[in-house]
């Protein structure tokens, strides 16, 4: 029996999770996979291409390398580019002219960076300027790479878009000793993930870091090779390198040269269908109830649904993903996850700020749930809070209790207190107290409490407590009171 | 680092042997096999730690401290029962017990073939006893159909680390090299609490300036003990293993020299761990990125690493996978047979060790061989005396055969030594269930059990210090248990019992003797050239050498240390395998919306049936709590006396609260230590690993509501 063929057109991460997926699932058993991509290698990750800006090896962030397809009787085609779908004969043909017959399609074109529409840049071709860089594919890092490596002396470099990447690539070059400057559109760094007080304090860390923060327009770019960067109200920055990371756009072209219905992206269904059954859309490509996301982790949630769906499991579908947006660069940690602002009436908002410590954390909560959640500058506080967002749980009554340190949850019940003897649970005021009321000896403690009659582990600790609180006998000078605060206070280790 | 958050301390301290006649044996409970001197008294022995022996040291807990009273304890069997016509147990003869049972499974048997007739053995057996049990199994019954409790306790490690090692020890090294190990993760084990006398080494490791890193959902009795707590989410440790290999992978702090010269598959590995970035990784482990790169950065600057995982990991349906992870880890980083280094994981039941070694297991023969492998047959086939042919092939593994039991084409008759699966088992109404539909239930232990309840004959057999034979400890050290008081009238050893049986059923000539060293030595004869090498092993050399760990084949030293110089594959490389985190067989979701996850008390040990017999346990830990955050508490409004009822899609369970905030609030926990009504196991998910066939103890979901103290105080 023939198997039903199965196209992938686009081999980014979206892609690269899905053939994950389907393999797992024995969906490379079950389709005649071909997977179409336009660039010359196989899939990488592209979340680490900083780290290949910062020096490490092109191979190491390549997930699936030419052997992996002929290993699983893949069809490779790349360096090649599908430019539509003939969707009655249900063929693909490729830019060229050769055409590719499939069952189902899966488009996951991921999205191209913007190119700004300003003087210095060819509009019609797109061509950039010696110096002038965007920063989205393996190639695109490569060639960056070359022109900043460190060894060919300092630059002065302009990262323009202070978002996610902007600023991540902002610390790379300046890590690698670069004069930096990061020009953002807006007083509010990463203004999609973060309002305005998280901005700030971000804004405060970047500049720490060695970063100048420059907040204006990008108006023009002048000389081949770039000389300087144009800001709308006159300014001008003289520079050799700039990196253009102003977003990205869904890559949409082909999908409407095929007919399918199209909006900012690809149009899709909870099952991830495009206009045409027979074809889906997952990734930066797609746009689901009106949500993209230019994150990774959504469309790896739609490539686990899909490869459900076409392993046999109808009962999967798409519910939407909440965006959790991690940046740990320019000294700072930042985690924005949600809803950034109250939207309803009801909606409630907590917002702890530690202004002089660079601290800020802000809840939005509905329906006693967290909604969304900023927190800049403490570390920990992300993975708390997806978590939160993440279970759907209630919040405590007074929301900033989340933040509790274990310590602080101390007579909110009958809490384990720390023990001493845990054979036979005896805590230490219990063994103060035997003390207190003259038990001198750990043979004393024993016979009072009953501590250290178990496994005998503890006797000394038993011994030490004796030491440190029990009125010496006889000796001159001893026997001064304990002060009372001491009770209670956790022994030394 | 900083000085432990607890008062606790585990520096050595001992009870003084009492003079005269003690003898030195090891203690009935878990795989650290603590050396004891027991010395006789009146009605029982009195227990003193053993000041000599190397892995305890003179350190016991209370578990071992009050096992005495298990000799003088009142309840236990004396007589063989037979449940008559009417459906009443009676007490009967041995002749005519063992009559009885070998008649109804000869029965069974004719009637339905040998798979109908199932065996159940025990990670509490020692060696002699399992060995003999598989043997009965497959000459005297001739049923495939024979798996053990360990398959609840050890399945998911021993995959892992055959894959990974070509082996399968707990830990490759003695338990006292943790002391010279610089930092030591710890995962998913509370050994504060289920082994006590190990935080000695711990202990020391600290003392010398290493690092303790515990990962585990509680910050337990041993979070606390350590200098840095992971506090993952439940069923998200295979997410985070890989993280941290990400991170070591991103940072370049893999070993890419060891990886070359010893390991296979590390491209396949590091490629697959390239889609586990650390802002993922959080999201689904709850455990910080900072805290990710730095444990990543702590075990591989190291010089001395180690993993050691306990069952909060392995309990899972992606158990096996999690292990590989950590083997994936712990090899990239290239500490595996370094000294000191490398992966072990903290072996749970007495003989959990040794009692996957020598055929209870439904895909194995002794010496570690494989019951499928043509040659593995012929070398068994040989020493029993039988056709390889006639050999049964792999039978069902615990969770599967106890899910046959008294369905059409299932197990009809089952023999249960030493494990008490009514309540051990995951989702255990249902094997409940199973066991009250059987034509033939015997069960041979020294207690009253759950499972008893629903037997057709019981058969008293002797406890651990009432009998001799050997014992393989969680490093693989095989040490002797020895017999210090005499057993009561009225039971027998399961060796005897087992001889009788096969008696009558026509195989007595294939089983000679019912003696321990008799077994010991053909045991030595049939694990020769297995993986699980016995031959060199003899009681007086345990005697002389404080244990001998395996392999050891006839005249060789025993080894101590494993994978210094190769790994037992043919190729003497360790297999590096890609794995990906999946979900739990059961996440919480609105209606059951938090996770539910078991473990042990101190005082306690697996079902009770031992523990809660004795009266300094249970004063200590009368009953199971249900431990919940704060949160949680106030959410559910909780009085003082309140209760809280749990409930799964497979059953209900109703506790006193213990509110802590040393809980994560999604998450509730309760030990499994009891049955009936307060079966931790009625709530949990039996979910199997695909490859140990590991049931899913330590995730499922549930859901809680309060029942006030009037409303109980009605009820009762």
């Amino acid at each position: 029996m023939s198997r039903a063929r199965l196209l992938l057109v686009g081999n980014g991460m979206t892609g690269d999770r899905l053939l994950e997926e389907l393999e797992r699932r024995g969906g490379l058993e079950r389709y005649d996979v071909t997977v179409v991509g336009d660039e010359i290698h196989g899939a990488y990750s592209r979340i680490l291409l900083s780290e290949v800006l910062a020096g490490a090896e092109a191979e190491t962030i390549v997930s699936k390398p030419a052997s992996w397809y002929d290993e699983r009787g893949v069809t490779l085609i790349s360096g090649r580019m599908v430019d539509r779908l003939d969707r009655d004969r249900r063929v693909a043909v490729l830019e060229g002219g050769d055409e590719v017959p499939y069952d189902v399609a899966v488009l996951a074109l991921g999205a191209n960076a913007i190119i700004l529409p300003i003087p210095g840049i060819d509009p019609a071709s797109g061509v950039l300027p010696g110096g002038v860089h965007v920063f989205r594919t393996l190639a695109d890092c490569l060639v960056l790479r070359a022109e900043v490596d460190p060894s060919r002396g300092r630059r002065s470099a302009a990262v323009v878009g202070g978002g996610l990447l902007g600023l991540e690539l902002a610390k790379t070059l300046a890590d690698q000793g670069h004069r930096v400057s990061l020009v953002h559109p807006f007083e509010t760094l990463m203004n999609t993930q973060l309002d305005r007080i998280g901005g700030d304090i971000l804004r405060t860390h970047v500049e720490a870091a060695g970063i100048e923060v420059v907040v204006g327009m990008t108006s023009g770019l002048r000389g081949d090779p770039v000389e300087a960067i144009e800001l709308e109200d006159g300014r001008v920055i003289d520079v050799e390198t700039v990196v253009l990371a102003v977003g990205a756009r869904p890559r949409v072209d082909l999908a409407r040269r095929s007919g399918l219905e199209v909006d900012k992206g690809i149009l899709i269904d909870d099952w991830l269908r495009t206009s045409d059954g027979n074809v889906y859309a997952i990734g930066d490509c797609a746009q689901h109830e009106g949500a993209g996301f230019g994150l990774v982790a959504p469309g790896w949630d739609q490539a686990l649904v899909l490869a459900d769906l076409l392993t046999g499991d109808r009962a999967a579908r798409y519910r939407g993903s909440t965006t959790y947006a991690r940046l740990k660069a320019a000294g700072v940690e930042v985690a924005s996850l949600g809803m950034l602002e109250p939207e309803r009436d009801d909606d409630d908002v907590v917002q702890v700020i530690q202004e002089r410590r660079g601290v800020y954390r802000k809840l939005v909560i509905r329906d006693g749930r967290l909604a969304g959640a900023i927190a800049v500058g403490d570390p920990d506080a992300g993975a708390l809070l997806v978590g939160m967002l993440d279970r759907g749980l209630p919040l405590p009554e007074n929301p900033v209790d989340i933040f509790c340190s274990p310590a602080a949850h101390a007579g909110a019940g009958p809490a384990l207190e720390v023990e001493v003897c845990t054979c036979n649970h005896v805590a230490e005021p219990e063994i103060l107290a035997a003390i207190d009321d003259g038990c001198s000896t750990v043979a004393d403690l024993k016979r009072v409490t009953k501590a250290g009659t178990g496994c005998g582990s503890c006797t000394g600790a038993l011994a030490r407590l004796i030491h440190d609180h029990a009125p010496a006998s006889d000796a001159a000078g001893a026997g001064w009171p304990r002060p009372p605060d001491l009770v209670g206070a956790a022994p030394a280790g | 680092m900083g000085s432990p958050a607890v008062g606790v301390s585990w520096t050595a301290w001992s009870l003084p042997a009492p003079a005269g006649a003690a003898v030195a044996t090891h203690c009935p409970y878990c795989a650290f096999q603590c050396g004891m001197r027991l010395t006789p008294i009146d009605g029982g022995a009195e227990v003193a730690a053993d000041q000599d022996f190397p892995v305890n040291r003179g350190l016991m807990c209370i578990k071992g401290m009050s096992s005495g009273e298990l000799l003088a304890e009142t309840t236990r069997l004396r007589y063989p029962m037979v449940r008559g016509g009417d459906g009443r147990m009676r007490r009967a003869s041995w002749g005519a017990a063992l009559d009885t049972l070998a008649e109804r499974l000869a029965a069974i048997r004719d009637r339905h073939g040998p798979a109908a007739l199932g065996v159940f053995g025990s990670g509490a057996l020692t060696n002699e006893k399992a060995y003999l049990l598989g043997k009965f199994a497959r000459v005297a019954l001739r049923t495939p159909n024979i798996d053990y409790n360990g398959r609840y306790c050890m399945s998911s490690a021993a995959a892992g680390q055959n894959r990974a090692f070509g082996l399968d020890r707990g830990l490759p090294f003695p338990v006292s090299d943790i002391a010279d190990a610089d930092v030591v993760l710890l995962w998913g084990s509370n050994c504060a609490d289920t082994m006590p006398p190990i935080m000695q080494w711990f202990e020391r490791m600290r003392a010398n300036g290493g690092t303790l890193i515990v990962a585990d959902p509680r910050r337990s009795a041993t979070a606390r003990a350590g200098d840095l707590h992971l506090q993952l989410a439940p069923g998200s440790d295979l997410a985070l293993a890989n993280g941290l290999l990400h991170v070591a992978v991103v940072e370049r702090l893999v070993d890419e020299r060891y990886l070359a010269e010893r390991t296979v598959g590390w491209e396949e590995a590091r490629r697959s761990v390239l889609a586990c970035p650390p802002s993922l990784v959080e999201r689904i482990t709850g455990v910080p990125e900072r805290q990710i790169r730095q444990t990543a950065r702590l075990l591989a600057t190291a010089p001395a690493a180690m993993l050691l995982s306990g069952r909060g990991p392995e309990q899972q349906s992606k158990g096996s996978d999690t292990v590989l992870a950590f083997t994936n880890l712990m090899l990239a980083l290239g500490k595996v047979g370094l000294p000191a280094s490398g992966y072990g994981c903290l072996t749970g039941q007495g003989n959990g060790q040794g009692g996957r070694e020598h055929g209870q297991k439904a895909d194995q023969l002794p010496g570690y061989r494989m019951i499928a492998d043509p040659e593995h047959r012929a070398a068994v086939a040989r020493v029993w005396d039988v056709d390889p042919d006639d050999l049964p092939g792999p039978g069902l593994s615990a969770d599967e055969l106890l899910s046959t039991l008294g369905t059409p084409g299932g197990v009809r008759g089952l023999l249960v030594m030493g494990s008490n699966v009514a309540v051990a088992s995951a989702d255990n109404r249902r094997v409940i269930d199973g066991l009250g539909r059987l034509d033939c239930l015997a069960v041979l232990d020294s207690f009253p059990n759950e499972t008893a309840r629903a037997a057709h004959v019981v058969l008293p057999v002797l406890q651990w210090a009432e009998e001799e034979g050997t014992m393989t400890n969680l490093e693989g050290r095989v040490i002797r248990r020895r017999r210090a008081v005499d057993p009561p009238p009225g039971a027998r050893s399961d060796l005897e019992v087992l001889v009788a049986l096969a008696e009558r059923l026509g195989e007595g000539a294939r089983f000679p003797s019912p003696d321990p060293r008799d077994v010991f030595d053909e045991l030595r004869r049939a694990s020769a050239g297995g993986r699980a090498d016995y031959s060199g092993i003899t009681y007086e050399r345990i005697d002389a050498e404080s244990g001998v760990f395996w392999p050891c084949a006839e005249g060789e030293a025993g080894e101590p240390r494993l994978f210094a110089e190769r790994f037992a594959h043919p190729d003497g490389r360790a297999r590096m395998v890609a794995v990906a985190h999946r979900p739990a067989g059961e996440e919480p979701d609105a209606e059951y919306p938090l996770w539910f996850t078991t473990g042990r008390y101190r005082e306690h040990y697996n079902s009770g049936a031992q523990t809660r017999r004795v009266g300094r346990l249970t004063e200590t830990a009368p009953e199971p709590r249900a431990e919940i955050h704060p949160f949680l508490a106030k959410r559910l409004g909780l009085g003082p006396d309140d209760r809280i009822v749990i409930e799964s899609r497979r059953g209900a369970l109703t506790l006193i609260p213990a509110v802590s905030a040393e809980i994560r609030p999604d998450t509730v926990f309760a030990p499994f230590h009891w049955g009936g009504r307060q079966a931790a196991n009625a709530l949990t998910s039996a979910a199997l690993d695909p490859v140990s066939r590991m049931p899913e103890f330590k995730v499922c979901a549930v859901r809680v509501r309060r029942v006030e103290a009037k409303a109980k105080v009605a009820a009762a």
